[in-house]
């Protein structure tokens, strides 16, 4: 396990390094103008001109710019907010919280919601239910956030008033309700491939000889099923959950904006509106990096679960 | 180039081989098994009605639709639907059917593009790591390492913010996003090919690798591309139509899904048509090419059921 791990984490520096590279293309080498987009008017002037770009380090030759910009992503240094006039790390430390929150409530509800739908569906094999699932789930992904995250909305906060219609709340419960209507949203999509998958991997299972030889022991088949075949279906799960993160975070962009969820995601819709370079490029960058490392603690949970992984 | 000899799927039958007609047995090809399973999918058929549909009003847009998707009328804001104006108007006095239906158009068109364009990529690159494997297999596959670091979304933003709004930077964004997983599905799909005893053949035969990859390997390795393909076009349009919502997508003018849902959520919970039915269209839209992409899945490779 540990070569392994130790291979892995040599991966994930190149990953990052990789990334740091089209970043860094992107953004300081393709042509644009950052001085013009921020200093306006007065950046026509050459003189000024040539002081921002000496103060901004942008005459400097471009490999002495990536280190830079590496050095400052390392050291969380991304700046100033054009808009806010205060450091970026600062603005985005609570706002990481609140994305962190709805992600992880996403999760739960996948997790609840798939394994749940997906078990009833395998072991109630071609029933109503079963059937139900199935259509559901179809539907679900015909979805996309933006407008799952309307309709939830508008039935649950806007029809009956159930749910707050947006925002965080004060705190404790409050959030709690805050937080249930834009979790759905974001968790629908991934909840209905996740169920798929789940009924997929548990008809296999249950056709495996050690749950043919569980039957035949005597064990009741609600014994069987909670021990032996829940158990040897998750881990694909545990695996998609894991994959599901990148396009989690880019639904939690939509669905912070929906639901006016102060996170990161709300955070970079209003930085492209107001041209807010310095938050774009601190949210992208540790968007990349939170997905690399989730990614990897992944693979790692998989082959603690699943020893064959790590002979690779 | 020259004439490569003839491969052994190539040559002719034995003479004396008798006809399978003539036992009563109805010849049977690859191709023909893959469409009678794919038809006899209801969900798939339906799927490709759904998909024919969105494509004849993209391409009869100007003939359907009643007014001129751009032509504002600030006497007539916001109606509601009516004879007139069947899906009402927009805050501009834009006839709203009319948008939907110019709106079929950029997600036609984004989606196939941009998933074309990522197959084009994916195909080049994935071969090339796939069947050359060393060095350039090594090269390939962490520069997709590097892309799969990037939510789809986010990717696109970037490369928005440098490009700026449009419909041409919207298909590259997510083009030069989505590459990577095509490129990783050919490639481990060629690797188990690549060894077979007919591409061994055809190399023992004196065939150049040009021709071995384009006429042996790639036709046998192409199936999970395609699938991938085909379901893509949805995702596509997603990501698409979400650019657009976000404010970085096709410029706002542009009658396009996204732009009129995010223009009709501010009117949420007093005028709702101008958000749910362009909503309705991306649904049918995606459900449609998601329909279609399951079937033909299914379809090429029964195990997979």
């Amino acid at each position: 396990m540990g070569r392994y791990v130790a291979r892995r984490l040599l991966q994930m520096v190149l990953v990052l390094f990789g990334a740091s590279l089209i970043l860094f293309v992107a953004l300081f080498v393709l042509p644009g103008d950052p001085i013009g987009t921020a200093g306006g008017e007065r950046a026509r002037d050459p003189a000024v001109r040539a002081v921002l770009e000496k103060r901004y380090g942008l005459d400097k030759p471009l490999p002495v710019q990536y280190v830079r910009y590496v050095g400052r992503t390392l050291t969380g240094d991304f700046g100033e907010s054009y808009r806010l006039r205060r450091p970026v790390s600062e603005v985005l430390r609570s706002r990481f919280w609140a994305t962190a929150k709805l992600a992880l409530a996403a999760i739960a509800f996948e997790i609840l919601i798939g394994i749940t739908a997906g078990l009833i569906a395998a072991v109630f094999r071609y029933s109503f239910w079963d059937v139900l699932v199935t259509l559901t789930t179809t539907m679900v992904i015909g979805i996309p956030t933006y407008v799952g995250g309307s309709i939830l909305q508008g039935i649950f906060a806007q029809n009956f008033d159930w749910f707050p219609r947006g925002g965080q709340g004060d705190g404790g419960l409050d959030t709690l309700r805050h937080l249930v209507l834009p979790a759905l949203t974001l968790a629908s999509v991934d909840a209905a491939l996740v169920a798929r998958l789940m009924r997929g991997t548990m008809l296999e299972v249950l056709r495996a000889d050690y749950v043919r030889t569980a039957l035949a022991k005597g064990l009741s088949k609600r014994t069987v099923i909670l021990k032996h075949v829940l158990r040897n279906s998750v881990i694909p799960v545990v695996t998609y959950v894991g994959i599901a993160f990148g396009g989690l975070m880019g639904g939690a962009l939509i669905t912070e904006v929906i639901f006016d969820w102060p996170g990161i995601g709300e955070a970079l819709s209003t930085a492209i509106t107001a041209q807010d370079n310095p938050i774009i490029i601190a949210v992208v960058t540790y968007g990349v990096t939170a997905f690399v490392i989730v990614n990897l603690i992944v693979d790692l949970t998989y082959a603690y679960l699943d020893p064959r992984i790590r002979l690779e | 180039m020259t004439d490569a000899p003839p491969t052994i799927n190539e040559a002719a039958p034995p003479k004396d081989a008798v006809p399978a007609a003539a036992f009563g047995i109805r010849g049977q090809t690859q191709l023909g098994g893959i469409w009678r399973r794919f038809f006899r999918n209801k969900l798939a058929v339906l799927g490709l009605g759904m998909v024919a549909v969105v494509f004849l009003t993209a391409a009869f847009a100007p003939l359907l639709a009643p007014y001129d998707p751009r032509a504002q009328n600030l006497q007539n804001t916001t109606a509601k639907p009516s004879a007139a104006h069947w899906l009402g108007t927009d805050e501009l006095g834009r006839d709203q059917l009319s948008r939907v239906i110019f709106g079929s158009r950029i997600a036609i068109v984004v989606g196939l593009a941009s998933i074309v364009l990522a197959l084009f990529l994916g195909v080049i690159l994935g071969s090339i790591a796939g069947y050359r494997g060393g060095k350039a297999d090594s090269i390939v596959m962490r520069t997709a390492d590097a892309f799969f670091a990037f939510p789809l979304l986010i990717g696109a933003i970037l490369i928005i913010l440098v490009t700026g709004r449009g419909v041409f930077p919207v298909i590259l964004s997510i083009g030069v996003f989505t590459w990577a997983v095509p490129a990783r599905l050919l490639r481990s799909s060629i690797l188990s090919v690549r060894e077979a005893e007919y591409v061994e053949a055809a190399r023992s035969l004196g065939a150049s690798s040009w021709r071995i990859v384009t006429r042996h390997v790639l036709p046998n390795s192409m199936a999970p591309v395609l699938v991938y393909g085909m379901v893509s076009v949805g995702t596509a349009i997603v990501a698409e139509t979400a650019l657009s919502f976000l404010g970085v997508g096709v410029n706002p003018d542009v009658p396009d899904w996204g732009n009129m849902i995010a223009a009709g959520r501010q009117f949420f919970g007093f005028l709702d048509y101008l958000w749910i039915y362009p909503s309705l269209a991306v649904v049918f839209t995606v459900l449609g090419f998601v329909f279609v992409g399951d079937g033909l899945r299914d379809a090429l490779d029964p195990r997979l059921r």
